[in-house]
C-alpha cells in the first residue's frame, strides 16, 4: 500500500514512505528551538498536543539548567522537530522541574475570527448589565484545582455497559438546549441572589 | 474558501442565565491528503470491515458498539451511548474566555488523562549550580523575542507539495540518511559560553 496524491480528478502522484521522508529531511535528531518567547504571549488556542520531555543518561545537569533558566525567565523556548516524519511547531517549556513539549499550529491553520458568520456584537454593553456579570462572576470564582473535575462520561458509559448487561432497557432521550433569558437583568440578579447564598 | 459551520448549538449557562451560542472549530485543516493506493494497479483502495465469522463485509449500518467483557460483548447502540447524557459522544472539560468581542471555548484535558510524572522513568534529580544557570538565563534572553505566529510557516507542507510536483515531473526522489541525535555537551558552562559569545556577535553584526 502506498500514498496517492490527486493532482487531477483521477490522476494519482503516487510517493511510497522513503520518498515522503524526503519532504521532512530532518538532518540532526533535534528539537530545534528558534527564539525564547514571554509565554503568556502563546495563546491557548495555538497549541495542540502535550508531551513530557525526560532527561537522557548523561543530560541531566544541562536538563535541569535549562529547566531552571526557564523557569526563571517565564519563557518557552519556540523551536521545530521532526516527530512521526512531519515537522512540527513545538513550545518547550518548564512545568514542575521538568520540562514539556507543546506541540502548536501554524498560524494558517487558526480560522480568523473576522470570518465567522454570526449576528453583529453591540460594541458595548449596558454598564449596569457589565457590573452585575462581573459581580456574578466574582462571587462564582475560585482558584482552579484540577481535581475537582472528574470525566464522567467514563463513568457513566461504564454504567450503561453494567446496566445493559444486567438486561435493563435504556431510556434514549437527549438533552435539549435551555431557552435563553429573555430578560438579561432578571437573570443576573437572581443568581446572584443564588451564588450570595 | 468555505464557509466555517457550526458543530454545535445550545447554550452557555451560568448561574440562572443562558447565553445561546454555536460552535465553530476556530483550527482548519490545512494538511495535503492523500489515498492509499494499491503499488501494483495504482488503483484506490478503500475500507471495509470484514466479519470474522462469516468473512464477508459488513455494511455500516450493521456495525454496532460491543464493550468486551471478559469473553463476551455488551452491545450498545448510537442511541443508547448518546443517551449517556451527552451531546454527540462525550462531556468535554471546557474554559471558556474573552478574545477580542468573541468567546473562545478550548476543551481541556481531564487529569486523570494527563500522565502523573511519576510514572515516567526519571534520573535522580540534580540541583544544577547558580553559575550555570545564570548563564542559561543570559543565553534565554539573548535568544529572547517577542512570540511571531505568522513567522513561523509550515515548511513540511511546502516541501510535500514540491515531492508531489517533482514526482510527476519524473523526478526519482531519494530518501534522505537517518538522522543522528548529538550528544550532551561534555562541559555545560564551556557551551553555554560559547552560545551566549555567538549569539552576541551575531547579534552585534546584524
Amino acid at each position: 500500500m502506498v500514498k496517492g496524491f490527486e493532482v487531477r480528478s483521477g490522476e494519482y502522484v503516487v510517493l511510497d514512505d522513503d520518498e515522503l521522508k524526503a519532504a521532512s529531511a530532518p538532518k540532526r535528531k533535534t528539537v530545534d528551538i528558534e527564539h525564547f518567547v514571554p509565554r503568556e504571549q502563546i495563546d491557548p488556542d495555538v497549541y495542540d498536543r502535550p508531551y513530557y520531555l525526560a532527561p537522557q543518561d548523561g543530560g541531566e545537569e544541562a536538563y535541569a539548567v535549562l529547566a531552571a533558566a526557564l523557569r526563571r525567565t517565564g519563557r518557552a523556548g519556540v523551536g521545530r522537530v521532526v516527530l512521526r516524519s512531519r515537522e512540527q511547531l513545538v513550545a518547550v517549556v518548564e512545568a514542575d522541574q521538568m520540562l514539556r513539549l507543546d506541540t502548536m499550529r501554524f498560524a494558517d491553520e487558526l480560522v480568523d475570527p473576522g470570518t465567522l458568520d454570526h449576528p453583529p456584537l453591540r460594541r458595548k454593553p449596558d454598564a449596569r448589565l457589565r457590573k452585575m456579570a462581573a459581580q456574578l462572576i466574582d462571587g462564582l470564582s475560585g482558584k482552579f484545582q484540577p481535581s475537582r473535575y472528574r470525566d464522567t462520561y467514563r463513568d457513566r458509559v461504564l454504567d450503561l455497559v453494567k446496566r445493559k448487561a444486567k438486561g435493563e432497557e435504556i431510556d434514549t432521550e437527549r438533552a435539549q438546549a435551555p431557552a435563553p433569558s429573555d430578560d438579561l437583568m432578571a437573570a443576573l440578579e437572581a443568581s446572584l441572589k443564588g451564588s450570595k447564598r | 474558501m468555505a464557509r466555517a459551520r457550526s458543530l454545535w448549538t445550545g447554550s452557555l449557562s451560568f448561574g440562572l442565565v443562558n447565553v445561546p451560542v454555536s460552535l465553530v472549530s476556530a483550527v482548519r485543516d490545512q494538511n495535503l491528503h492523500f489515498h492509499q493506493i494499491h503499488k501494483k494497479t495504482h488503483e484506490r483502495l478503500h475500507v471495509s470491515y470484514v466479519c470474522t465469522k462469516e468473512k464477508t463485509p459488513v455494511d455500516y449500518s450493521e456495525i454496532a458498539h460491543g464493550f468486551e467483557t471478559g469473553d463476551e460483548y455488551v452491545m450498545l447502540t448510537d442511541d443508547e451511548l448518546a443517551a449517556a447524557q451527552l451531546e454527540k459522544t462525550r462531556t468535554y472539560l471546557v474554559a471558556v474566555r474573552a478574545k477580542g468581542d468573541l468567546l473562545a471555548l478550548t476543551s481541556m484535558l481531564f487529569q486523570q488523562e494527563v500522565r502523573p510524572t511519576d510514572e515516567l522513568d526519571l534520573p535522580t534529580r540534580k540541583r544544577p549550580g547558580k553559575a550555570k544557570v545564570d548563564r542559561a538565563v543570559a543565553l534565554v534572553e539573548a535568544l529572547g523575542a517577542d512570540f511571531d505566529h505568522d513567522a513561523y510557516k509550515d515548511r513540511y507542507r511546502r516541501r510535500l507539495r514540491k515531492l508531489v510536483k517533482d514526482k510527476e515531473a519524473g523526478e526519482t526522489i531519494k530518501a534522505p540518511p537517518a538522522p543522528k541525535a548529538p550528544g550532551p555537551p561534555p562541559d555545560i558552562m564551556e557551551a553555554l559560553k560559547a552560545s551566549l559569545d555567538e549569539v552576541r556577535a551575531g547579534a552585534g553584526s546584524g
